[in-house]
């Protein structure tokens, strides 16, 4: 690219249509990366390159953008569980999780053992098939596409058992305020789970031999996208990518919630920094959140009611809770992801906000780690981050 | 439930002059009292364990915000609230300490005309993103960030600011996409979704 | 792009071929190649569909990224009026004949965004539809079975979207122009391919 000679009438034809994507002088042209592309799930990455280089990258979201904050002010309470869970599509327990929790805050509710227990099942299942879809996403971007088809057969197993717990496969509206919808369907449900934990702890082993040992996988990853500790803490980065710097920051460890504070579990930290090390963290824990589910099925299901009892949850559209705020925030496969919720005492939330972790690290990370990278790196990079473009746009 | 009128604002919401709490002898509670020694002209309470809360006048924010960056390292959000009655928004910034486990939620009111703070992203550099949200959804300035402007929203969208309490989301709606929607029906009150 | 007359461009069902169109319709219902696009949330259900257990590959669908290979256009889920723009481009780039299929509640009517200032209401009023399956989010067996309604539409001749396309090309080009004002190809899209 670098003695490539633009012939001076297209130059000229090009500045008089006022086109981009022409080269802007004689090294350097813009590329516009997404929304039409695989790695990049309707997001859009404009790269000025030179050559094969990245000189610069601007991060344009938007194109999921559905003003959820704004739409939950005009529902009731209840109902904004049905909009709200649409914000993080791989993972939709997890905005139903932290909106249930800041409402019960509000209100005061203690949620009964039985439905904790459920919401804390529900979000480890929901993350090991977050774990499963981001197999398969990244899979595909370096070419091993064995390891994707496996991880999406995978988590159909998971799809199964929620259709069976929640009546959906993909948008489940599950936790409501004050517990959960419905109880579990009965022991051949929790039996059906065991086999599958039980299954999958043995595949985990091949997917180390195709995907984590593997030889493209290290050659395309390693040294690629290196973040430090202090870049990653000012820039808010969460979860994976940040226990990939060497910071032990677990919301399940440091905030915890539910049934977290009883289970024995790692926070598996790497030094490195780079891509390779944020592929590791989330091989490792994939093998913890196994064992979570695997300690939660030893403990068995508390028994008692699977949601509050209260007089006021007989008229649920006229359900208000008192004045307040809260925040409450879980641990998803992306990282952190908080809601703060402000009620004014009407039967609609006054204001709801969502901290989606991509839009710490999709936006600035990004942009600052793609500067210097190859056009290869790309999706490695966005794969490696784990970037959901749906958190930044809401 | 109503949603064919405009979204209006019920009461005040709280009662801002409380008396001031007794700081408990707890790790939130000696993490307020050490702030607060070095930045006296803020208030700050514990709300429960690991969930403390600041006061700051506007002016003296990013004095403040400097301050409690040694112990809050990472900036989580930057949460705004529009407070249509009173005439004010309120700026939320959600702060996280790493190594205290600690969320503090630092809040500040400005007036609802004429939106203006300095900009917090040479102490936090995530905060560009919060803040061209902030700019985008609510016209807040913040000033000293390079890139405010249409960031998630196109142009159009992006002038009405539609996260405030008096953008008439469903006019709006039936001006641009047409009238003929059949969810929307003038007769009926009652919508769930 | 389009702003020529009906009769100018090359037709698949000349009078000399009208022998094999039975053919070439088998043909191409047999090879539909998606235009790997996700629009929207509905893009979820598309690797189950591209696996193990549904699997529809099998019907000849791949998924491709690249337009001008791609047969079928599937618009998983809402549309916000700035991916309408790129989806109206990648459409027009998309050669004849080509098939719209539109995946869950949103397009349709809105669905539950029926209020939302960015979700577009009506996507047929922008580009024409094949097919369109009802539901958030529609199972994939949904799916599967909105490409067999497809299949057997191009089979007896009447997914004729594309050819709809030409037809009432100033109906649709004046509803895309009043959603995005004016001389939005010039302006913007231009940014995105130079020779549009």
């Amino acid at each position: 690219m670098a003695d490539l000679e633009v012939p001076k009438e297209l130059r000229e034809e090009a500045k008089g249509h006022d086109m981009y994507l022409h080269p802007i002088d004689k090294n350097t042209y813009e590329l516009f990366f997404g929304p039409q592309h695989m790695a990049t799930e309707n997001f859009s990455v404009i790269l000025k390159m030179d050559g094969n280089r990245i000189e610069k990258a601007i991060v344009n979201p938007g194109f999921l953008h559905r003003g959820f904050e704004k739409l939950a002010e005009g529902r009731p309470y209840f109902t904004n569980i049905a909009l709200l869970l649409r914000i993080c599509v791989p993972e939709s327990d997890v905005p139903e999780n932290i909106y249930s929790m800041a409402v019960d805050e509000i209100v005061g509710w203690e949620v009964p053992d039985r439905a904790q227990w459920i919401r804390t099942t529900v979000l480890e299942m929901a993350r090991m098939s977050a774990w499963m879809f981001w197999i398969l996403g990244f899979g595909n971007e370096i070419g091993l596409y064995t390891a994707g088809q496996w991880a999406a057969a995978y988590r159909e197993r998971f799809m199964r058992l929620f259709e069976e717990l929640t009546g959906g496969r993909v948008y489940h509206i599950y936790t409501v305020p004050g517990g959960v919808r419905r109880d579990i369907p009965g022991d051949k449900w929790l039996r059906q789970l065991r086999d599958t934990v039980e299954y999958l702890k043995g595949k985990l082993k091949d997917f180390d031999e195709i995907l984590f040992d593997n030889y493209i996988t290290i050659e395309r990853t390693e040294g690629v996208g290196v973040m430090d500790k202090k870049f990653a803490l000012r820039h808010a980065v969460t979860g994976p990518n940040l226990r990939a710097v060497g910071v032990p920051y677990d919301v399940r460890k440091d905030d915890p919630y539910y049934f977290y504070p009883e289970l024995d579990f790692e926070v598996p930290v790497l030094k490195e920094g780079d891509s390779l090390a944020r592929v590791l963290v989330r091989r490792y824990e994939m093998e913890q959140d196994l064992y979570i589910l695997e300690q939660l099925l030893d403990m068995g299901p508390p028994s008692g009611p699977y949601m509050v009892q209260d007089p006021r949850l007989k008229a649920l559209p006229r359900f208000k809770p008192p004045k307040g705020d809260a925040y409450a925030h879980v641990e998803s496969t992306k990282g952190d992801f908080g809601a703060y919720v402000v009620s004014d005492g009407t039967h609609k939330p006054y204001r709801v906000h969502v901290r989606g972790p991509s839009q710490s690290h999709g936006v600035t990370v990004l942009e600052e780690l793609l500067k210097g990278a190859r056009l290869a790196d790309v999706p490695v990079i966005l794969k490696t981050l784990d970037n959901c473009p749906p958190d930044i746009d809401r | 439930m109503d949603m064919n009128e405009k979204p209006k604002v019920e009461e005040k919401v709280e009662n801002t002059e409380e008396t001031k709490p007794e700081l408990p002898e707890t790790k939130e509670g000696r993490l307020v009292k050490e702030i607060l020694g070095e930045a006296p002209y803020a208030e700050g309470n514990v709300r429960r364990e690991r969930r403390v809360e600041f006061k700051v006048p506007p002016e003296r924010i990013r004095e403040f915000l400097e301050t409690a960056q040694k112990k809050f390292e990472m900036l989580i959000q930057i949460t705004v609230v529009d407070w249509l009655k009173e005439g004010e928004f309120e700026v939320i910034y959600q702060l996280w300490s790493v190594s205290e486990s600690v969320h503090a939620a630092v809040r500040t009111r400005i007036p609802r005309e004429d939106p203006r703070l300095p900009t917090v992203m040479d102490i936090w550099p995530v905060a560009e993103t919060y803040e061209r949200e902030g700019h985008e959804f609510f016209g807040v300035m913040y000033e000293g960030n390079p890139r405010l402007g249409p960031f998630i929203l196109e142009p159009r969208e992006y002038e009405k600011h539609p996260f405030r309490k008096d953008f008439n989301m469903l006019g709006y709606v039936k001006g641009i996409y047409g009238e003929d929607f059949d969810r929307y029906d003038e007769s009926k009150t009652n919508y769930v979704i | 792009m389009s702003e020529k007359k009906n009769d100018d461009f090359i037709s698949y069902e000349l009078q000399e071929f009208k022998l094999f169109e039975p053919l070439f319709r088998w043909a191409r219902k047999k090879s539909l190649w998606i235009v790997a696009f996700c629009t929207g949330c509905g893009g979820i259900e598309m690797p189950p569909l591209a696996t193990a257990r549904y699997d529809f590959e099998r019907f000849g669908i791949m998924p491709n990224p690249a337009p001008r290979m791609g047969d079928l256009f599937l618009i998983t889920g809402y549309v916000t009026p700035k991916t309408l723009k790129r989806i109206i481009i990648t459409y027009e780039l998309m050669q004849d004949p080509k098939y719209i299929m539109i995946h869950g509640s949103c397009p349709i009517n809105g669905g539950v965004y029926w209020d939302s200032y960015n979700v577009v209401k009506q996507f047929d009023k922008y580009l024409p539809v094949d097919v369109a399956i009802a539901g958030c989010m529609p199972r994939a067996e949904a799916v599967m079975d909105g490409i067999m309604e497809i299949m057997r539409k191009i089979e007896d001749g009447t997914a004729d979207s594309w050819k709809r396309y030409r037809e009432n090309y100033e109906y649709y080009r004046k509803n895309q122009d009043e959603l995005f004002g004016e001389g939005w190809r010039e302006k913007e899209a231009r940014r995105w391919l130079a020779w549009i």
